[in-house]
C-alpha cells in the first residue's frame, strides 16, 4: 500500500512528473491498454477463446493473411458478434467522453455532461419517436438514426440556448439550468410517447436502458463517419476550448467570437452524443467521469483533456460491457446499469471532493 | 496622432444612462488614468473601448481609424485588456496561461508554435516573472497574478493596453511594482496605456493625463498639475481635501480630511 502511494505521489502529484510533462507517453500507454483490453475482452464470454486465437481471427479478416488457420466457430463468434460489440462500446464511450469534456469546458462547470445539458434527453426522445413510428432506420442504405438522434439533441440544446438568452442572467448558469429543465421535459415526453405507442415496446425500452446487445457491423460503420468527423473537428478546435473557459469578456478581448464558437462546439458535442446514443441508447456518467479522470492524470489543458477523455471513455465502456455480459453468465445486463453502479458512487465522491478540487 | 480618440460617446443599459457624451483622447505613448467613484461607469467605458460593449451614439477611433466594423479578432490585435477580475484556470501553468494571449494571432485550428513561445518568454521577461513560469495559476499571490495578466496582454502584442484597476486589492509594495512595470512598458516598448484607478496620488505620479468620471460625465480632465488642485477636487469629491507636496519627488499629493476637521 505504501509503495503504491509513493508511486502515486511520484508520478501524479509531482509537477515535473514523467506523466505530466510528457502526456504522449500516457496517451500511448492508454492506447496500448485500450487495445489489450479490447483483445482480452473479445475472448471472454460463454465460449472462452484465447487472446492468441482472437488476434488470429482479426488478422484473418482484416489483413492479407487469409491463409491463417482459425476455427470457423471462433471466427463466427468473434468477427460477427463480439468484435462489433466491443468496438461499438469503445466508440460510444469515446463519443460520450469527448462531448462531456466539451460541455464541461464550455459551461465552465465540471459537473456538466450530455445528460445534464439535455443533449441525451433530446436524442433519446427523437430516437424513441423514430422507433415507435413506421419509418425505417435505413433509407437508401443510409443510417438515418444518428441524424434523427442528432436533430433531437441539437434542438434540445438549442432550445436551452435560446431560453438562456432570454433569462436575466443570460449567461452560462442560465444555460445550464435551462438544459436541466429541457432534460426533464424530454424525459417525461419520452415516457408519454412510449405509453401511448404500440403494446410491444420492449425493444424500445431496452434501447432506452442503454445496451449493446443490438450492435452489428452495419450499425457500427453507419455511425463511424459521424464520430470520426466530430472527433477530428474537436481535436483541431480544442485550443479554443481553453480560451472559452475564460470569462466571456476575456474571451472576447482575446479575439474569440464567443457566440459563434459556442454554437459550433454545441453542435459538435450534440453530434457526438447523438452518434453514441444512436448505437446504444442513452448511457449516463461516462461523459461526466472520463474528463475528470483525465484531468486528474494529465492536468486541465483541454487539448489534452479531449484526447485523454476519448481513450478513457472507450476504456471504461469496454470494461463495463465486459462486466455486463459476464457477471451473470449467460445472461447479459444492459451496460447502462453497470455504468450507473460504478458512476453514481463516483459522482457522489466528486460532489464531496468538489470543496477541495485541486485537479480541476 | 492620438492612439485613442473618443467623441460624444454615450451608453445606456436598460434605459439607464451610464455614460453621457464622453469625449477624451489618449496620445500615442501616453498613460491615461481614469478616476471616479465606484459605479461611475469606468468599467463600462473600458468595455466600450475594448469592444465588449457597443454603443449607438458617439464614435471611438483608434489611431485615426474607425473601429466600429472590426471583428473581435482584428480588434484584439489592437487592444489588449487586463481585466479586474480574471478567471483562474486552475491547473494551468503561468506559461500556458500567458500563451492564451497569442490567440488573436492564431487561426482557430492552429496551435502555438515556436514563435509564440518566444513571444511568451519575452513577455514573462518584460514583466520580470520568469521565475514564476512553472507555477500553477491558482497558487499565485494578487501581485504576481496581476503581472501574469499583464504578461498575457503583452503576448497579444498590441499597441494599446487597457487595465481595469490594476492596483486594486494589492499591498503598497505590489502597487508600486505593478505601476513601475506599466511605466516601463510605455518607456521601453512605446505602448499606449489606458487605466482605471482609485488612488489619485498614484495616478498623478504615473499618468500623464487624468480624467475624473462622475455622474456619467468626465467632470475634470487634464495633466496631473491641472487636476490636482484643492478647489477642483473638493467640488468633485464633495469632501474637504488637503493638498501638499511629496518631499521625496516634489509631486503633488492630496489627502481627504474628515468632516470634523473641516468644521
Amino acid at each position: 500500500m505504501f509503495a503504491i502511494r509513493q508511486f502515486y505521489k511520484r508520478v501524479y502529484k509531482n509537477r515535473y512528473g514523467l506523466f505530466r510533462k510528457y502526456p504522449w507517453i500516457t496517451l500511448f500507454t492508454l492506447l496500448i491498454f485500450l487495445f489489450l483490453v479490447i483483445i482480452f475482452s473479445i475472448g471472454i464470454g460463454s465460449v472462452s477463446i484465447s487472446w492468441l486465437d482472437s488476434l488470429k481471427v482479426i488478422l484473418k479478416n482484416v489483413w492479407v493473411f487469409n491463409d491463417v488457420v482459425v476455427d470457423e466457430r471462433f471466427n463466427k463468434i468473434i468477427w460477427e458478434i463480439r468484435l462489433p460489440r466491443v468496438l461499438s462500446a469503445a466508440l460510444i464511450g469515446a463519443s460520450l467522453a469527448i462531448s462531456g469534456a466539451i460541455f464541461q469546458a464550455l459551461f465552465r462547470n465540471h459537473l456538466a455532461d450530455p445528460y445534464l445539458i439535455g443533449a441525451s434527453g433530446g436524442a433519446a426522445l427523437a430516437g424513441v419517436l423514430l422507433l415507435t413510428s413506421s419509418i425505417p432506420s435505413f433509407i437508401f442504405g443510409i443510417n438515418i438514426f444518428p441524424l434523427v438522434a442528432f436533430l433531437g439533441s441539437f434542438l434540445a440544446v438549442l432550445l436551452a440556448f435560446f431560453i438562456s438568452q432570454k433569462t436575466l442572467t443570460g449567461n452560462l448558469s442560465g444555460l445550464l439550468l435551462a438544459g436541466i429543465a429541457i432534460s426533464a421535459f424530454t424525459g417525461s415526453l419520452t415516457s408519454l410517447v412510449m405509453l401511448t405507442s404500440e403494446p410491444d415496446i420492449k425493444p424500445v425500452f431496452s434501447w432506452l436502458l442503454g445496451g449493446l446487445s443490438n450492435t452489428s457491423w452495419k450499425a457500427f460503420l453507419g455511425v463511424l463517419p459521424f464520430f470520426s468527423v466530430g472527433t477530428l473537428l474537436i481535436i483541431l478546435l480544442s485550443r479554443l476550448l481553453n480560451v472559452l473557459s475564460l470569462s466571456t469578456n476575456e474571451a472576447i478581448n482575446l479575439g474569440v467570437d464567443i457566440k459563434k464558437f459556442r454554437i459550433i462546439f454545441i453542435v459538435i458535442a450534440s453530434f457526438l452524443t447523438a452518434s453514441a446514443i444512436a448505437l446504444s441508447g442513452p448511457i449516463g456518467f461516462i461523459g461526466l467521469i472520463s474528463p475528470h479522470i483525465s484531468r486528474m492524470i494529465l492536468g486541465t489543458d483541454n487539448r489534452i483533456v479531449v484526447v485523454t477523455s476519448l481513450l478513457i471513455g472507450a476504456l471504461l465502456l469496454v470494461s463495463a460491457d465486459l462486466i455486463a455480459r459476464t457477471i451473470i453468465n449467460p445472461a447479459t445486463l444492459p451496460v447502462g446499469i453497470i455504468v450507473a453502479f460504478v458512476g453514481v458512487p463516483f459522482f457522489i465522491y466528486l460532489l464531496i471532493k468538489a470543496k477541495n478540487r485541486n485537479y480541476t | 496622432m492620438n492612439a485613442i480618440n473618443i467623441q460624444n460617446l454615450s451608453f445606456s443599459f436598460e434605459e439607464e444612462l451610464i455614460l453621457n457624451s464622453i469625449s477624451l483622447s489618449v496620445k500615442k505613448g501616453g498613460i491615461y488614468g481614469l478616476l471616479g467613484p465606484n459605479g461611475s461607469g469606468k468599467t463600462t467605458l473600458l468595455n466600450l473601448i475594448s469592444g465588449v460593449l457597443k454603443s449607438e451614439i458617439g464614435a471611438i477611433e483608434l489611431f485615426g481609424g474607425n473601429v466600429e466594423n472590426l471583428d473581435y479578432r482584428e480588434k484584439s490585435k489592437l487592444i489588449a485588456v487586463v481585466p479586474q477580475m480574471p478567471s483562474i484556470l486552475s491547473g494551468f501553468s503561468v506559461e500556458d496561461y500567458v500563451l492564451l494571449g497569442r490567440n488573436p494571432h492564431l487561426s482557430f485550428w492552429e496551435s502555438e508554435g515556436y514563435n509564440d513561445e518566444k513571444i511568451m518568454k519575452k513577455s514573462l521577461k518584460m514583466c520580470e516573472i520568469v521565475n514564476l513560469s512553472e507555477r500553477k495559476i491558482e497558487t499565485l499571490s494578487g501581485g504576481e497574478m496581476q503581472k501574469v495578466l499583464i504578461a498575457r496582454a503583452l503576448a497579444q502584442d498590441t499597441p494599446i493596453m487597457l487595465l481595469d484597476e490594476p492596483t486594486a486589492h494589492l499591498d503598497i509594495r505590489s502597487q508600486i511594482s505593478v505601476l513601475n512595470l506599466i511605466e516601463s512598458l510605455v518607456k521601453k516598448y512605446k505602448k499606449t496605456i489606458f487605466l482605471s484607478i482609485h488612488d489619485i496620488n498614484l495616478a498623478s505620479q504615473y499618468c500623464d493625463h487624468l480624467g475624473i468620471l462622475k455622474h456619467n460625465k468626465i467632470v475634470l480632465s487634464g495633466i496631473p498639475e491641472e487636476v490636482m488642485v484643492k478647489e477642483k477636487l473638493e467640488s468633485v469629491y464633495e469632501i474637504p481635501i488637503y493638498v501638499t507636496k511629496n518631499p521625496l519627488n516634489n509631486k503633488i499629493i492630496v489627502m481627504p480630511s474628515g468632516k470634523s476637521l473641516f468644521n
